[in-house]
């Protein structure tokens, strides 16, 4: 067995080389100091990066973890039509037992108190079946297709906050998990979270406007670039001859910066990432393409522009001119290479909110019109609504106007004719799926259910930076200990024991690292715990050892006769731990599923390392006959 | 070196002292937990919010108490003072446990900690992030459902640890070794109870940890039991045990000491979130030992056909 030792030797540097190769983006990313993350980040690389690397959990990098619930009873009680007193009562009678045991559905409930009533449900639901069964049914993917909405709905919403790599998932049927990491300001993130959808129409300013603006908002950056804290002081100090100054700079340089813009547009522009010379000389034109009459960027350049558009003096400038920058919901392919955000400068102020639409509908155009067989999102307003709507249409034919949700332009169609009566169609879709996300987006404009917060953990930056330290620091002093223990009771073999030990936790990183896995304080006490337990095997190995020697066996054959009958010990006692640690992690939410992954990987690798590992050293050792074993 | 050499101890025969002291400390435990009305559950069973600030300055328990006796929130007057009110780790730090509250005023979390704040306006970090610690904040029904996954997370662990050892070894050790996990569970849980530990969800991970901790330490030396039956037939189960546990025990001491350095480290050096946690897996670590030679093994000896 032991006379050709080159297949382990194989096996070992291969499965030690992926372990390098895979914590090697973590490496890398640990030696990066803020600002390189700062450069990347404007690059557009680093959410590559960081998907390779371990992350750290909440706990650590302090954060906010939430769970919603929609309110089903709710929910249908808004679903219904005609509803009268025995209706509700039905309804209230299931919502006081779902209320008592949490552990029902509450649609078992509904239906058997539908029953024992004898209450005639298609009166209510006859869109969604004739009979009990198909109701209930359609009820129930009625509220799924609801929980999904509002999914969306907080999707947007969190990306509008700007916390970096949210989480919100699905849970179960009817919860959503968010999770933010560094919030501050949690009532801001609640509120948010809780809060009704906005939709609102914004009339867009013309290319006139929007050209100008662009070249003002240029200056004024070209300004603070070339000498960031002298414009950082102005801004805080003296706004009004700031403004005043960049103006007259304006009128001269006009016609130049109105080249450049002709020059990019006729180019019908594909290369990504901005030229550094002109991102100095124009930092945000020189962000922004011209497709298809729109303002584009890059994916890429989004989150520079973004970064030039939060800038104080630059918000104080579009303040005073009444205007704002909004980016389209999603990216779509413009010009040959990339994903790009289309851009609108529009009015600060909406001309009407989404209060007023009562329905919105996607459907295709009728006969006649001049959109005849072309799909459109039909909108109805209420009275109010329709007024203003009829007055804002009427007086800015021509114009565009942006259809605004959650603060993203979904569109921003030209306004043809003045729209009376309040119902109005919006058209220019690509195709009929467009039209429905769009109508769905315009449904959904208010929570399809109220939401309830049901758990709620903060976990605080301060808190969260102790348990990094304190959690490296007993990682160090409890291998600290255990190292010293078995150089001083297996001496040369304790060395060897160690070896493995510590490859054990470089793979169990490795694991981690490679399946996107999060780091949390738990995860740490496990990973200390396996450490524990991990010398075990070495253990019962160099004991058994011990014994052979003992019964005057020569090293050679005591190794042999120790590895094979620690072996099934081994196996056995390894294995009742992993079953443990399996059922942890099916059990587990968040922190104990951390736990359970890291006993459970640094289990099964222990295998590798404390066996396989050593046993292949100790054959190395013993190739020349040996007379004393160091154990 | 080698702690122990060529044991002989008869530890079968020290059963009637071992079930003595098994039995008093699981009989305390139990009591404890019958006068306490059963484990104190933290607020990720019971539902409620836990709120730790950071003050600059150490602060007095029974003072904060009394200044929590009469809040006003949003025109809303509320009494704290009974509520559990504690040091962080760091005695100028503070949690305070609040049970649900009916009609929670809204905000309520960031009111609290307003009026934490208005309490020891002098005490404040001077980066206003910092003061906030943790909140933790559970609805009565999420915790009725962990309470829930958590029983189910018990059953399931030890019926496939019954199936897998009945399969490996007889149905005999598996009884042994269940026995020694409950011995265990039970044990530390009383001392839970009789300390005013809470249970959280990190402690039931701590007890499941404990639970393979324990069948680890059982299970190599029912391997040994399990090899020397084999080849000392003619010797009694006692003596076939004992030397069992006696071939073993260095190992067990060794282990035992490695895993125990571990512990003790999380337990003094990893901080106030892992403290309980390391607490209950040092419990674990010595009771787990104990009970794989007095309680699992013993059990095998009594429930192996006399020949």
């Amino acid at each position: 067995m032991q006379n050709s030792l080159t297949p382990r030797y194989l096996v070992i540097l291969i499965i030690l080389g992926w372990s390098m190769f895979s914590l090697w983006p973590t490496i890398q990313y640990q030696s990066l100091t803020d600002d390189e993350k700062e450069d990347l980040r404007e690059e557009g690389t680093l959410d590559q990066i960081e998907s390779q690397v371990i992350r750290q959990g909440l706990d650590l990098k302090g954060g906010m973890y939430i769970e919603l619930e929609a309110d089903i009873p709710i929910l249908v009680k808004n679903l219904a039509s005609n509803r009268n007193e025995k209706f509700d009562k039905v309804l209230n009678a299931s919502v006081k037992k779902f209320k008592a045991d949490q552990s029902l559905d509450f649609f078992n409930i509904l239906r058997n108190e539908i029953e024992e009533k004898g209450l005639k449900i298609v009166r209510y639901f006859h869109e969604y079946g004739s009979n009990l069964d198909d109701i209930i049914l359609a009820l129930e993917e009625e509220t799924e297709d609801s929980i999904n909405r509002v999914l969306e709905i907080l999707q947007n919403r969190i990306d509008q906050f700007g916390v970096s790599e949210p989480t919100i998932q699905k849970k179960g049927k009817y919860r959503i998990l968010v999770e933010l990491a560094g919030i501050q300001d949690s009532d801001r993130a609640r509120s948010l979270l809780q809060s009704t959808a906005l939709l609102e129409f914004y009339l867009v300013k013309n290319s006139a406007v929007t050209n100008e603006i662009i070249i003002q908002l240029d200056n004024i950056l070209k300004r603070s670039v070339s000498d960031e804290d002298l414009a950082d002081i102005s801004a805080n100090t003296d706004n009004a001859l700031d403004i005043k100054e960049t103006n007259e700079k304006t009128d001269s340089d006009v016609t130049t910066i109105d080249e450049i813009f002709g020059e990019t547009e006729s180019m019908g522009e594909n290369s990504a990432i901005h030229e550094s010379d002109l991102l100095l000389e124009s930092p945000i034109q020189s962000l922004i393409e011209f497709v298809q009459g729109d303002m584009a960027v890059n994916t890429k350049n989004l989150y520079s522009l973004n970064k030039l558009l939060s800038k104080e003096e630059v918000k104080l400038k579009l303040k005073s001119s009444s205007g704002q920058f909004l980016f389209s919901n999603d990216s779509e392919t413009l010009s040959g290479s990339g994903q790009y955000y289309r851009l609108y400068y529009i009015e600060d102020k909406p001309e009407l909110t989404g209060g007023v639409v009562e329905k919105a509908k996607a459907n295709l155009g009728s006969l006649g019109g001049g959109n005849a067989g072309l799909p459109v999102v039909s909108l109805d307003m209420n009275s109010e609504g329709s007024k203003t709507w009829s007055r804002v249409t009427g007086a800015n034919i021509g114009e565009r106007i942006a259809i605004v949700l959650d603060g993203k332009v979904h569109m921003a169609p030209n306004i043809r004719e003045k729209i009376p009566g309040g119902s109005t169609q919006i058209e220019g879709f690509a195709d009929m799926n467009e039209a429905k996300d769009i109508a769905i987006i315009l449904r959904a404009g208010a929570l399809p259910a109220p939401v309830e917060i049901i758990e709620e953990r903060i976990v605080g930056p301060s808190l969260g930076a102790d348990s990094i330290s304190k959690g490296q620091k007993s990682i160090l002093i409890g291998l600290a200990i255990v190292f010293i223990f078995m150089l001083v009771y297996y001496r040369s073999s304790g060395f060897i024991a160690n070896f493995a030990l510590v490859w054990n936790i470089i793979l169990i990183l490795a694991v981690l690292a490679s399946l996107g896995a999060t780091l949390t304080l738990p995860g740490i006490a496990g990973l200390i715990l396996t450490v524990g337990m991990c010398i075990d095997s070495n253990v019962i190995i160099f004991e058994r050892i011990r014994e052979e020697l003992r019964k005057g066996k020569t090293p050679k054959s005591a190794i042999e006769a120790g590895y094979n009958r620690a072996i099934t010990t081994i196996i056995d006692a390894n294995l009742t731990t992993v079953i443990a640690a399996l059922v942890l992690y099916q059990f587990g939410t968040g922190p104990i599923k951390g736990f359970a992954t890291v006993l459970f990987w640094g289990i099964l690798i222990s295998m590798f390392t404390a066996v396989y590992v050593t046993r292949t050293i100790f054959y190395t050792i013993t190739k020349k006959s040996i007379r004393n074993l160091s154990i | 070196m080698q702690i122990i050499k060529d044991s002989k101890i008869d530890f079968m025969n020290k059963s009637r002292f071992t079930i003595l002291l098994s039995g008093a400390l699981i009989l305390a435990g139990i009591f404890s937990l019958i006068i306490n009305n059963g484990p104190k559950l933290s607020i990720d069973f019971k539902g409620g919010t836990l709120i730790a600030v950071q003050y600059t300055k150490p602060i007095n328990i029974n003072d904060l108490r009394s200044q929590l006796k009469n809040v006003n929130i949003n025109g809303q007057s509320f009494d704290f003072s009974t509520s559990e009110i504690k040091h962080f780790g760091d005695n100028s730090n503070v949690s305070v446990r609040i049970a649900n509250l009916e009609n929670e005023p809204e905000k309520f979390s960031q009111n609290f900690i307003d009026i934490l704040k208005d309490i020891y306006p002098d005490a404040l970090p001077e980066n206003k992030d910092d003061f906030i610690l943790s909140i933790d904040k559970v609805s009565p029904k999420v915790g009725s459902e962990l309470s829930g996954k958590a029983i189910m997370a018990i059953i399931y662990a030890i019926t496939l640890i019954l199936i897998y050892i009945s399969f490996r070894f007889e149905f005999t050790y598996a009884i042994g070794a269940i026995a020694a996990i409950a011995h265990d569970v039970i044990i530390t849980l009383g001392v839970f109870s009789i300390l005013g530990y809470e249970i959280s969800l990190s402690i039931i991970a701590a007890f499941l940890t404990i639970v393979g901790y324990s069948l680890n330490d059982t299970i190599v030396i029912f391997d040994r039991i399990r090899e020397n039956m084999k080849a000392l037939k003619r010797e009694s189960v006692v003596s076939i045990v004992n030397k069992s546990i006696n071939e073993s025990l260095s190992r067990t001491v060794v282990t035992s000491l490695t895993t125990l350095f571990v512990v003790l480290t999380l337990y003094f050096f990893g901080g106030e979130v892992i403290h309980y946690f390391s607490f209950a897996l040092i419990i674990g670590v010595l009771v787990g030992t104990y009970s794989s030679i007095f309680v699992a093994s013993l059990i095998v000896v009594y429930m192996q056909p006399k020949a």
